[in-house]
Protein backbone atom coordinates (compact mmCIF):
# COMPACT_ATOMS: atom_id res chain seq x y z
CA UNK A 1 0.00 0.00 0.00
CA UNK A 2 2.70 2.26 1.09
CA UNK A 3 4.48 1.66 -2.10
CA UNK A 4 1.31 2.21 -4.21
CA UNK A 5 1.24 5.66 -2.71
CA UNK A 6 4.79 6.86 -3.62
CA UNK A 7 4.45 5.45 -6.76
CA UNK A 8 1.13 8.09 -6.94
CA UNK A 9 2.91 10.79 -5.38
CA UNK A 10 6.00 10.54 -8.06
CA UNK A 11 3.27 10.00 -11.07
CA UNK A 12 1.48 13.48 -9.57
CA UNK A 13 4.55 15.58 -9.61
CA UNK A 14 5.50 14.22 -12.41
CA UNK A 15 2.76 15.82 -13.74
CA UNK A 16 3.93 19.28 -12.98
CA UNK A 17 7.08 19.05 -14.91
CA UNK A 18 5.80 21.17 -17.54
CA UNK A 19 5.65 23.90 -15.51
CA UNK A 20 9.26 24.09 -15.29
CA UNK A 21 9.59 25.52 -18.32
CA UNK A 22 13.09 23.97 -19.16
CA UNK A 23 12.34 22.26 -22.75
CA UNK A 24 15.94 19.95 -22.33
CA UNK A 25 14.25 18.60 -18.75
CA UNK A 26 10.52 18.51 -20.67
CA UNK A 27 12.49 16.75 -23.95
CA UNK A 28 13.90 13.99 -21.32
CA UNK A 29 10.82 13.19 -18.80
CA UNK A 30 8.94 12.58 -22.56
CA UNK A 31 11.98 10.16 -23.56
CA UNK A 32 11.51 8.39 -20.06
CA UNK A 33 7.89 7.41 -20.41
CA UNK A 34 8.63 6.32 -23.53
CA UNK A 35 11.32 4.08 -22.53
CA UNK A 36 9.52 2.80 -19.42
CA UNK A 37 6.73 1.59 -21.40
CA UNK A 38 9.78 -0.19 -24.18
CA UNK A 39 10.54 -1.40 -20.77
CA UNK A 40 6.93 -2.98 -19.71
CA UNK A 41 5.73 -4.16 -22.80
CA UNK A 42 9.44 -6.17 -22.52
CA UNK A 43 8.80 -7.42 -19.44
CA UNK A 44 5.59 -9.40 -20.33
CA UNK A 45 8.02 -11.96 -22.35
CA UNK A 46 10.87 -11.44 -20.19
CA UNK A 47 9.85 -11.36 -16.44
CA UNK A 48 6.35 -12.63 -16.69
CA UNK A 49 7.05 -15.42 -19.70
CA UNK A 50 10.47 -15.87 -18.53
CA UNK A 51 12.06 -15.52 -21.92
CA UNK A 52 14.58 -13.52 -22.80
CA UNK A 53 14.22 -11.34 -25.89
CA UNK A 54 17.13 -9.82 -27.55
CA UNK A 55 15.32 -8.60 -30.27
CA UNK A 56 12.92 -6.15 -28.59
CA UNK A 57 14.45 -3.26 -30.90
CA UNK A 58 13.10 -5.16 -33.80
CA UNK A 59 9.27 -4.29 -32.68
CA UNK A 60 10.60 -0.75 -31.48
CA UNK A 61 11.92 0.35 -34.85
CA UNK A 62 9.66 -1.25 -37.08
CA UNK A 63 6.94 0.67 -35.88
CA UNK A 64 8.84 4.01 -35.69
CA UNK A 65 10.35 3.40 -39.90
CA UNK A 66 7.04 2.47 -40.36
CA UNK A 67 5.82 5.82 -39.31
CA UNK A 68 8.54 7.64 -40.26
CA UNK A 69 8.14 5.84 -44.23
CA UNK A 70 4.55 6.73 -44.74
CA UNK A 71 4.71 10.13 -43.28
CA UNK A 72 7.69 11.76 -44.65
CA UNK A 73 7.63 9.54 -48.18
CA UNK A 74 4.42 9.18 -49.07
CA UNK A 75 2.97 12.09 -47.12
CA UNK A 76 -0.09 10.53 -44.58
CA UNK A 77 -1.18 12.17 -41.43
CA UNK A 78 0.36 11.10 -38.21
CA UNK A 79 -2.28 9.07 -37.05
CA UNK A 80 -2.18 6.89 -40.01
CA UNK A 81 1.53 6.04 -39.65
CA UNK A 82 1.49 5.50 -35.93
CA UNK A 83 -1.70 3.30 -36.29
CA UNK A 84 0.16 1.47 -39.07
CA UNK A 85 3.71 1.49 -37.27
CA UNK A 86 1.85 -0.26 -34.31
CA UNK A 87 -0.13 -3.32 -36.46
CA UNK A 88 3.62 -3.66 -38.56
CA UNK A 89 4.86 -4.13 -34.60
CA UNK A 90 2.09 -6.43 -33.71
CA UNK A 91 2.28 -8.68 -37.22
CA UNK A 92 6.43 -8.87 -36.83
CA UNK A 93 5.97 -10.09 -33.54
CA UNK A 94 3.88 -13.09 -34.56
CA UNK A 95 6.33 -13.98 -37.25
CA UNK A 96 9.02 -14.06 -34.82
CA UNK A 97 7.31 -15.34 -31.85
CA UNK A 98 6.11 -18.33 -34.60
CA UNK A 99 9.59 -18.77 -35.62
CA UNK A 100 11.47 -18.55 -32.07
CA UNK A 101 9.50 -19.70 -29.74
CA UNK A 102 10.18 -23.61 -30.15
CA UNK A 103 13.15 -22.78 -28.57
CA UNK A 104 14.55 -21.56 -24.96
CA UNK A 105 16.80 -19.76 -23.51
CA UNK A 106 19.88 -19.06 -25.06
CA UNK A 107 18.64 -20.16 -28.37
CA UNK A 108 15.40 -17.76 -27.69
CA UNK A 109 17.70 -15.11 -27.24
CA UNK A 110 19.86 -15.74 -30.14
CA UNK A 111 17.24 -16.04 -32.78
CA UNK A 112 15.61 -12.79 -31.69
CA UNK A 113 18.96 -11.15 -31.82
CA UNK A 114 19.40 -12.81 -35.08
CA UNK A 115 15.91 -11.42 -36.07
CA UNK A 116 16.56 -7.90 -35.10
CA UNK A 117 19.85 -7.86 -36.39
CA UNK A 118 18.57 -8.84 -39.94
CA UNK A 119 16.15 -5.77 -39.80
CA UNK A 120 19.15 -3.47 -38.50
CA UNK A 121 20.91 -4.63 -42.30
CA UNK A 122 18.43 -3.94 -44.26
CA UNK A 123 17.87 -0.51 -42.28
CA UNK A 124 21.50 0.38 -42.85
CA UNK A 125 21.55 -1.03 -46.61
CA UNK A 126 18.60 0.12 -48.05
CA UNK A 127 19.05 3.59 -48.63
CA UNK A 128 16.20 4.62 -51.31
CA UNK A 129 13.84 3.58 -48.04
CA UNK A 130 15.43 3.70 -45.04
CA UNK A 131 18.16 6.59 -45.31
CA UNK A 132 20.30 4.27 -44.67
CA UNK A 133 23.00 5.35 -41.90
CA UNK A 134 21.17 8.91 -41.80
CA UNK A 135 17.72 7.52 -41.08
CA UNK A 136 14.77 9.60 -42.19
CA UNK A 137 14.51 12.94 -41.13
CA UNK A 138 11.41 15.73 -41.04
CA UNK A 139 8.72 13.53 -39.27
CA UNK A 140 6.59 16.81 -38.61
CA UNK A 141 5.95 18.47 -35.25
CA UNK A 142 2.35 16.84 -33.67
CA UNK A 143 1.98 19.70 -31.31
CA UNK A 144 4.04 22.13 -28.51
CA UNK A 145 6.67 20.06 -26.90
CA UNK A 146 4.68 20.48 -24.13
CA UNK A 147 1.43 18.89 -25.13
CA UNK A 148 3.40 16.24 -26.50
CA UNK A 149 4.64 15.68 -22.95
CA UNK A 150 0.93 15.20 -21.22
CA UNK A 151 -0.15 13.11 -24.42
CA UNK A 152 2.83 10.31 -23.96
CA UNK A 153 2.17 10.46 -20.32
CA UNK A 154 -1.51 9.26 -21.20
CA UNK A 155 -0.15 6.78 -24.11
CA UNK A 156 2.04 5.30 -21.61
CA UNK A 157 -0.55 5.14 -18.28
CA UNK A 158 -3.21 3.93 -20.79
CA UNK A 159 -0.80 1.07 -22.19
CA UNK A 160 0.74 0.33 -18.59
CA UNK A 161 -2.74 -0.20 -17.31
CA UNK A 162 -3.82 -2.46 -19.91
CA UNK A 163 -0.44 -4.66 -19.90
CA UNK A 164 -1.45 -4.85 -16.14
CA UNK A 165 -4.70 -6.31 -16.75
CA UNK A 166 -2.96 -8.70 -18.85
CA UNK A 167 -0.81 -9.81 -16.70
CA UNK A 168 -3.47 -10.04 -14.12
CA UNK A 169 -5.80 -12.51 -15.98
CA UNK A 170 -6.51 -15.41 -16.36
CA UNK A 171 -3.46 -15.61 -19.07
CA UNK A 172 -1.10 -14.07 -17.21
CA UNK A 173 -1.63 -16.85 -14.49
CA UNK A 174 -1.15 -19.83 -17.12
CA UNK A 175 2.39 -17.80 -17.92
CA UNK A 176 3.43 -17.29 -14.49
CA UNK A 177 3.07 -21.18 -14.69
CA UNK A 178 4.83 -21.52 -17.39
CA UNK A 179 7.96 -19.42 -16.24
CA UNK A 180 7.66 -21.38 -12.65
CA UNK A 181 7.01 -25.50 -14.46
CA UNK A 182 6.49 -25.81 -17.61
CA UNK A 183 6.11 -29.27 -17.30
CA UNK A 184 3.01 -28.97 -15.13
CA UNK A 185 1.22 -26.54 -17.24
CA UNK A 186 2.00 -28.94 -20.58
CA UNK A 187 0.43 -31.51 -18.07
CA UNK A 188 -2.25 -29.20 -17.38
CA UNK A 189 -3.21 -29.70 -20.61
CA UNK A 190 -1.73 -25.87 -22.13
CA UNK A 191 0.20 -25.42 -24.74
CA UNK A 192 2.74 -23.57 -23.60
CA UNK A 193 3.19 -22.71 -27.58
CA UNK A 194 -0.11 -20.80 -27.83
CA UNK A 195 0.47 -18.95 -24.32
CA UNK A 196 4.32 -17.64 -24.99
CA UNK A 197 2.73 -16.54 -28.32
CA UNK A 198 -0.12 -14.30 -26.65
CA UNK A 199 2.72 -12.44 -24.95
CA UNK A 200 4.81 -12.20 -27.89
CA UNK A 201 2.57 -10.48 -29.77
CA UNK A 202 1.16 -8.27 -26.68
CA UNK A 203 4.75 -7.48 -25.89
CA UNK A 204 4.93 -6.36 -29.48
CA UNK A 205 2.24 -4.45 -29.93
CA UNK A 206 3.23 -1.86 -26.79
CA UNK A 207 6.79 -2.03 -27.67
CA UNK A 208 5.34 -0.70 -31.70
CA UNK A 209 3.49 1.75 -29.86
CA UNK A 210 6.56 3.00 -27.81
CA UNK A 211 8.26 3.14 -30.90
CA UNK A 212 5.62 5.29 -32.42
CA UNK A 213 6.16 7.79 -29.69
CA UNK A 214 9.52 7.61 -30.35
CA UNK A 215 9.84 8.64 -34.10
CA UNK A 216 7.27 11.52 -33.01
CA UNK A 217 8.95 12.96 -29.95
CA UNK A 218 12.63 13.24 -31.94
CA UNK A 219 11.13 13.38 -35.18
CA UNK A 220 13.77 11.55 -36.66
CA UNK A 221 14.68 7.79 -37.38
CA UNK A 222 18.25 6.17 -37.21
CA UNK A 223 19.25 2.75 -37.39
CA UNK A 224 20.53 3.04 -33.56
CA UNK A 225 17.15 2.66 -32.80
CA UNK A 226 17.42 -0.84 -34.38
CA UNK A 227 20.74 -1.70 -33.22
CA UNK A 228 21.00 -4.72 -31.10
CA UNK A 229 22.27 -2.30 -28.13
CA UNK A 230 18.32 -0.60 -28.63
CA UNK A 231 17.26 -4.19 -27.34
CA UNK A 232 19.56 -4.79 -24.74
CA UNK A 233 18.48 -0.96 -22.80
CA UNK A 234 15.43 -2.81 -21.87
CA UNK A 235 16.60 -5.96 -20.39
CA UNK A 236 19.39 -3.74 -18.57
CA UNK A 237 16.91 -1.46 -17.35
CA UNK A 238 14.82 -4.45 -16.54
CA UNK A 239 17.43 -6.40 -14.35
CA UNK A 240 18.41 -2.78 -12.27
CA UNK A 241 14.36 -2.49 -11.60
CA UNK A 242 13.77 -5.99 -11.22
CA UNK A 243 11.83 -8.81 -13.66
CA UNK A 244 9.30 -10.01 -11.15
CA UNK A 245 8.13 -6.70 -10.02
CA UNK A 246 5.61 -4.79 -12.04
CA UNK A 247 6.47 -1.19 -11.78
CA UNK A 248 10.50 -2.69 -11.55
CA UNK A 249 11.58 -1.88 -15.30
CA UNK A 250 9.71 1.17 -15.02
CA UNK A 251 12.33 2.06 -12.26
CA UNK A 252 14.56 0.64 -13.88
CA UNK A 253 14.50 2.81 -16.94
CA UNK A 254 14.02 6.14 -15.06
CA UNK A 255 17.37 5.47 -13.65
CA UNK A 256 18.97 3.96 -16.13
CA UNK A 257 17.86 7.09 -18.47
CA UNK A 258 19.15 9.44 -15.53
CA UNK A 259 22.37 7.54 -14.73
CA UNK A 260 23.37 7.59 -18.51
CA UNK A 261 22.78 11.28 -18.79
CA UNK A 262 24.69 12.58 -15.90
CA UNK A 263 27.31 9.92 -16.37
CA UNK A 264 28.06 11.29 -19.91
CA UNK A 265 28.35 14.64 -18.25
CA UNK A 266 31.71 13.47 -16.66
CA UNK A 267 32.94 10.52 -18.69
CA UNK A 268 32.27 9.65 -22.35
CA UNK A 269 32.42 5.91 -20.86
CA UNK A 270 29.15 5.47 -19.02
CA UNK A 271 28.39 1.98 -20.35
CA UNK A 272 31.42 0.92 -18.43
CA UNK A 273 29.69 2.43 -15.15
CA UNK A 274 26.44 0.95 -16.11
CA UNK A 275 27.70 -2.33 -16.56
CA UNK A 276 29.22 -2.25 -12.95
CA UNK A 277 25.88 -1.54 -11.64
CA UNK A 278 23.79 -4.33 -13.61
CA UNK A 279 26.99 -6.70 -12.37
CA UNK A 280 26.44 -5.42 -8.91
CA UNK A 281 23.00 -5.57 -9.02
CA UNK A 282 22.32 -8.95 -10.49
CA UNK A 283 25.23 -10.43 -8.09
CA UNK A 284 24.22 -9.36 -4.77
CA UNK A 285 20.24 -7.99 -5.40
CA UNK A 286 18.32 -10.75 -8.17
CA UNK A 287 15.26 -9.07 -7.59
CA UNK A 288 16.33 -5.39 -8.70
CA UNK A 289 15.61 -2.26 -6.79
CA UNK A 290 11.95 -3.25 -5.92
CA UNK A 291 12.83 -6.84 -4.91
CA UNK A 292 14.56 -4.51 -2.05
CA UNK A 293 11.78 -2.20 -1.66
CA UNK A 294 9.40 -5.31 -1.05
CA UNK A 295 11.42 -7.01 1.24
CA UNK A 296 11.94 -3.65 3.42
CA UNK A 297 8.12 -3.20 3.38
CA UNK A 298 7.42 -7.15 4.30
CA UNK A 299 10.37 -6.46 6.98
CA UNK A 300 8.33 -4.35 8.47
CA UNK B 1 -10.07 -51.30 -22.46
CA UNK B 2 -9.87 -47.49 -21.67
CA UNK B 3 -5.85 -47.70 -22.15
CA UNK B 4 -3.95 -50.43 -23.78
CA UNK B 5 -0.17 -50.14 -24.55
CA UNK B 6 1.41 -52.47 -27.24
CA UNK B 7 4.61 -54.05 -27.20
CA UNK B 8 6.36 -49.98 -26.04
CA UNK B 9 10.22 -50.35 -25.53
CA UNK B 10 12.13 -47.60 -24.31
CA UNK B 11 15.52 -47.34 -23.89
CA UNK B 12 17.75 -44.80 -22.70
CA UNK B 13 21.70 -44.96 -23.86
CA UNK B 14 21.25 -48.69 -24.10
CA UNK B 15 19.18 -48.71 -21.07
CA UNK B 16 16.22 -50.71 -21.99
CA UNK B 17 13.82 -49.54 -18.95
CA UNK B 18 10.88 -50.65 -20.62
CA UNK B 19 10.78 -54.16 -22.66
CA UNK B 20 8.19 -55.05 -24.87
CA UNK B 21 5.34 -54.09 -22.50
CA UNK B 22 1.83 -55.08 -23.39
CA UNK B 23 -1.12 -54.44 -21.39
CA UNK B 24 -4.67 -53.23 -21.17
CA UNK B 25 -6.32 -51.34 -18.46
CA UNK B 26 -10.47 -51.87 -17.69
CA UNK B 27 -12.71 -48.92 -17.31
CA UNK B 28 -12.99 -47.70 -13.86
CA UNK B 29 -10.72 -49.79 -11.86
CA UNK B 30 -7.55 -49.80 -9.86
CA UNK B 31 -4.50 -50.80 -10.30
CA UNK B 32 -1.29 -51.01 -8.55
CA UNK B 33 2.16 -51.29 -10.65
CA UNK B 34 4.69 -52.94 -8.14
CA UNK B 35 8.84 -53.66 -8.27
CA UNK B 36 11.91 -52.53 -7.34
CA UNK B 37 13.77 -49.18 -8.18
CA UNK B 38 14.83 -49.24 -11.87
CA UNK B 39 11.83 -51.81 -12.73
CA UNK B 40 10.86 -49.29 -15.22
CA UNK B 41 7.15 -48.43 -13.46
CA UNK B 42 7.86 -44.51 -13.90
CA UNK B 43 9.06 -44.71 -17.66
CA UNK B 44 6.00 -47.00 -18.32
CA UNK B 45 3.80 -44.18 -16.71
CA UNK B 46 5.53 -41.78 -19.08
CA UNK B 47 5.31 -43.04 -22.14
CA UNK B 48 1.51 -43.10 -21.24
CA UNK B 49 0.90 -39.62 -19.84
CA UNK B 50 3.32 -38.49 -23.46
CA UNK B 51 6.30 -37.34 -20.68
CA UNK B 52 8.66 -39.48 -23.62
CA UNK B 53 7.48 -40.98 -26.54
CA UNK B 54 8.65 -44.86 -27.17
CA UNK B 55 10.95 -46.02 -29.37
CA UNK B 56 8.75 -49.06 -30.56
CA UNK B 57 5.14 -50.13 -29.91
CA UNK B 58 1.69 -48.16 -29.40
CA UNK B 59 -0.53 -46.12 -27.03
CA UNK B 60 -3.55 -46.86 -27.47
CA UNK B 61 -6.65 -44.32 -25.31
CA UNK B 62 -10.50 -46.38 -26.22
CA UNK B 63 -8.62 -47.69 -29.05
CA UNK B 64 -7.38 -44.48 -30.52
CA UNK B 65 -3.46 -44.19 -31.59
CA UNK B 66 -2.16 -41.51 -28.79
CA UNK B 67 1.34 -42.64 -29.33
CA UNK B 68 2.56 -39.43 -30.72
CA UNK B 69 0.33 -36.88 -28.89
CA UNK B 70 2.19 -33.99 -26.71
CA UNK B 71 1.24 -34.67 -22.77
CA UNK B 72 -1.15 -31.22 -23.39
CA UNK B 73 -3.23 -33.19 -25.83
CA UNK B 74 -3.78 -36.24 -23.47
CA UNK B 75 -4.97 -33.74 -20.90
CA UNK B 76 -7.54 -32.49 -23.13
CA UNK B 77 -8.15 -36.29 -24.30
CA UNK B 78 -8.91 -37.60 -20.70
CA UNK B 79 -4.98 -38.58 -19.03
CA UNK B 80 -4.02 -36.91 -16.00
CA UNK B 81 -1.12 -37.30 -13.45
CA UNK B 82 1.37 -36.52 -10.51
CA UNK B 83 4.26 -37.13 -10.16
CA UNK B 84 6.96 -38.98 -8.12
CA UNK B 85 8.79 -35.80 -6.61
CA UNK B 86 6.37 -33.17 -6.10
CA UNK B 87 5.39 -31.28 -9.19
CA UNK B 88 3.52 -27.81 -8.55
CA UNK B 89 3.93 -24.29 -9.11
CA UNK B 90 5.40 -23.56 -5.88
CA UNK B 91 5.53 -19.90 -6.09
CA UNK B 92 2.09 -19.24 -6.85
CA UNK B 93 -0.94 -19.97 -4.13
CA UNK B 94 -2.92 -22.73 -3.89
CA UNK B 95 -5.81 -21.33 -5.66
CA UNK B 96 -3.51 -20.21 -8.60
CA UNK B 97 -1.93 -23.92 -8.39
CA UNK B 98 -5.64 -25.64 -9.08
CA UNK B 99 -6.59 -22.99 -11.15
CA UNK B 100 -4.45 -23.46 -13.91
CA UNK B 101 -5.27 -26.81 -14.66
CA UNK B 102 -8.83 -26.03 -14.56
CA UNK B 103 -8.57 -22.76 -17.10
CA UNK B 104 -7.80 -25.82 -19.81
CA UNK B 105 -10.94 -27.59 -19.52
CA UNK B 106 -13.39 -26.15 -16.89
CA UNK B 107 -16.50 -23.46 -18.50
CA UNK B 108 -16.93 -22.28 -15.00
CA UNK B 109 -13.67 -22.05 -13.59
CA UNK B 110 -14.69 -20.38 -10.09
CA UNK B 111 -17.75 -22.98 -9.64
CA UNK B 112 -15.28 -25.54 -9.94
CA UNK B 113 -11.91 -24.25 -8.20
CA UNK B 114 -14.47 -23.49 -4.88
CA UNK B 115 -16.05 -27.65 -5.19
CA UNK B 116 -11.88 -28.88 -5.30
CA UNK B 117 -10.62 -26.65 -2.69
CA UNK B 118 -13.49 -27.87 -0.22
CA UNK B 119 -13.36 -31.20 -1.45
CA UNK B 120 -9.53 -31.27 -0.79
CA UNK B 121 -9.65 -29.68 2.46
CA UNK B 122 -7.85 -26.71 1.40
CA UNK B 123 -10.15 -24.28 2.39
CA UNK B 124 -7.86 -22.14 5.18
CA UNK B 125 -5.33 -22.59 2.88
CA UNK B 126 -6.05 -21.41 -0.47
CA UNK B 127 -4.04 -18.37 -0.62
CA UNK B 128 -0.92 -19.98 1.00
CA UNK B 129 2.05 -19.94 -1.59
CA UNK B 130 2.16 -23.94 -2.52
CA UNK B 131 6.02 -23.93 -1.56
CA UNK B 132 5.05 -23.09 2.43
CA UNK B 133 2.49 -26.47 2.45
CA UNK B 134 3.73 -29.31 4.03
CA UNK B 135 4.85 -32.40 1.45
CA UNK B 136 1.59 -33.89 2.57
CA UNK B 137 -0.34 -31.54 1.72
CA UNK B 138 2.00 -30.45 -1.35
CA UNK B 139 1.12 -34.53 -2.53
CA UNK B 140 -2.63 -33.37 -2.07
CA UNK B 141 -2.70 -30.44 -4.00
CA UNK B 142 -0.89 -32.41 -6.81
CA UNK B 143 -3.65 -34.69 -6.75
CA UNK B 144 -6.30 -32.04 -7.08
CA UNK B 145 -4.66 -30.53 -9.78
CA UNK B 146 -4.38 -33.61 -11.83
CA UNK B 147 -8.29 -34.27 -11.16
CA UNK B 148 -9.67 -30.63 -11.60
CA UNK B 149 -9.22 -31.25 -15.28
CA UNK B 150 -12.03 -34.27 -14.78
CA UNK B 151 -9.57 -37.14 -16.44
CA UNK B 152 -10.77 -40.60 -17.39
CA UNK B 153 -7.86 -42.07 -16.09
CA UNK B 154 -5.48 -40.96 -13.60
CA UNK B 155 -1.90 -42.00 -12.81
CA UNK B 156 -0.66 -41.35 -9.51
CA UNK B 157 3.18 -41.92 -9.12
CA UNK B 158 4.30 -42.81 -5.82
CA UNK B 159 1.68 -40.49 -4.29
CA UNK B 160 2.57 -41.71 -0.54
CA UNK B 161 6.72 -41.27 -0.85
CA UNK B 162 7.69 -38.83 2.58
CA UNK B 163 4.25 -38.42 3.42
CA UNK B 164 3.05 -39.37 7.05
CA UNK B 165 0.52 -41.57 8.39
CA UNK B 166 -2.04 -39.84 8.92
CA UNK B 167 -1.89 -38.06 5.56
CA UNK B 168 -1.73 -41.28 3.75
CA UNK B 169 -4.42 -42.58 5.33
CA UNK B 170 -6.28 -39.39 4.21
CA UNK B 171 -4.77 -39.57 0.66
CA UNK B 172 -5.97 -43.22 0.22
CA UNK B 173 -9.70 -41.91 1.22
CA UNK B 174 -9.45 -39.35 -1.16
CA UNK B 175 -8.19 -41.41 -4.02
CA UNK B 176 -10.87 -44.33 -3.18
CA UNK B 177 -13.72 -41.48 -2.93
CA UNK B 178 -12.76 -40.07 -6.68
CA UNK B 179 -12.58 -43.08 -7.90
CA UNK B 180 -16.01 -44.01 -6.50
CA UNK B 181 -17.44 -40.45 -7.66
CA UNK B 182 -15.62 -39.60 -11.00
CA UNK B 183 -15.72 -43.37 -12.38
CA UNK B 184 -12.07 -43.26 -12.64
CA UNK B 185 -9.46 -45.35 -14.12
CA UNK B 186 -6.75 -45.57 -11.44
CA UNK B 187 -3.24 -46.30 -11.80
CA UNK B 188 -1.14 -45.98 -8.74
CA UNK B 189 2.65 -46.76 -8.33
CA UNK B 190 3.36 -47.65 -4.86
CA UNK B 191 5.82 -49.35 -2.82
CA UNK B 192 3.65 -49.47 0.27
CA UNK B 193 2.30 -52.73 0.16
CA UNK B 194 -0.50 -51.78 3.06
CA UNK B 195 -1.52 -49.02 0.89
CA UNK B 196 -0.75 -50.88 -2.66
CA UNK B 197 -3.02 -54.33 -0.98
CA UNK B 198 -5.41 -51.60 0.25
CA UNK B 199 -6.29 -49.76 -3.03
CA UNK B 200 -5.54 -52.37 -5.60
CA UNK B 201 -7.87 -54.22 -7.28
CA UNK B 202 -5.11 -55.55 -9.14
CA UNK B 203 -1.43 -55.60 -9.46
CA UNK B 204 0.68 -55.73 -11.53
CA UNK B 205 4.61 -55.93 -11.18
CA UNK B 206 7.38 -55.17 -13.01
CA UNK B 207 11.17 -56.17 -13.32
CA UNK B 208 13.70 -54.89 -15.53
CA UNK B 209 11.59 -53.20 -17.58
CA UNK B 210 9.30 -56.26 -18.11
CA UNK B 211 5.61 -57.91 -16.59
CA UNK B 212 6.74 -60.94 -14.02
CA UNK B 213 3.23 -60.65 -12.72
CA UNK B 214 -0.60 -59.52 -13.20
CA UNK B 215 -3.36 -60.21 -11.41
CA UNK B 216 -5.39 -59.99 -8.08
CA UNK B 217 -4.15 -59.18 -4.55
CA UNK B 218 -4.62 -63.12 -3.83
CA UNK B 219 -2.77 -63.97 -6.79
CA UNK B 220 0.18 -61.34 -6.44
CA UNK B 221 0.65 -62.42 -2.68
CA UNK B 222 0.59 -66.10 -3.41
CA UNK B 223 2.99 -65.74 -6.77
CA UNK B 224 6.63 -67.02 -6.21
CA UNK B 225 8.31 -65.35 -8.22
CA UNK B 226 7.05 -61.86 -7.22
CA UNK B 227 7.63 -63.12 -3.88
CA UNK B 228 11.70 -64.02 -4.40
CA UNK B 229 12.12 -60.78 -6.64
CA UNK B 230 10.34 -58.10 -4.47
CA UNK B 231 8.04 -58.98 -1.68
CA UNK B 232 10.54 -61.09 -0.19
CA UNK B 233 10.89 -60.18 3.33
CA UNK B 234 8.00 -57.55 3.30
CA UNK B 235 5.39 -58.68 5.29
CA UNK B 236 1.90 -59.25 3.01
Amino acid sequence: MRSNIVLLVIVALSLFIPFTGNDYLIYLSTKIWILVLYAIAFNIVFGYSGLLSFGHALFFSASAYTLAILVVKTGNPLAVGFVAGVAVAAVFSAGVGFLSLRHKEIHFAMITLAFSMMFWGIVMKWRDVTGGEDGIVGIPRVMPVIWFYYFTFAVVLICAYLIYRFVKSDIGLVLEGIRENETRVRFSGHSTLKYRLYAMIVSGTFTGVSGGLWAMLDRTVTPSISHWSFSAMPVIATLIGGPQNFIGPAVGTVIYVIAQDVITRYTLYWQFILGMVVVAVVLFFRGGVMGVVEKMIRGR
Amino acid sequence: MILEAKNVTKSFAGFVAVDNVSIGFEQQSITAIIGPNGAGKTTFVNLCTGMFKPDFGKILFYGIDITKLPPEKRVQLGISRTFQIVNIFPMLTVEQNIKIPLLSKSKKVDEELERLIETFGLKEKRDVLASELSHGDQKILEIAMAVSMKPKILFLDEPMSGVNPAERTRIIDLVMELQEKEKLTVIIIEHDMDVVFRLAERIVVMNRGKIIADGTPEEIRKNEIVKEVYLKGVEV
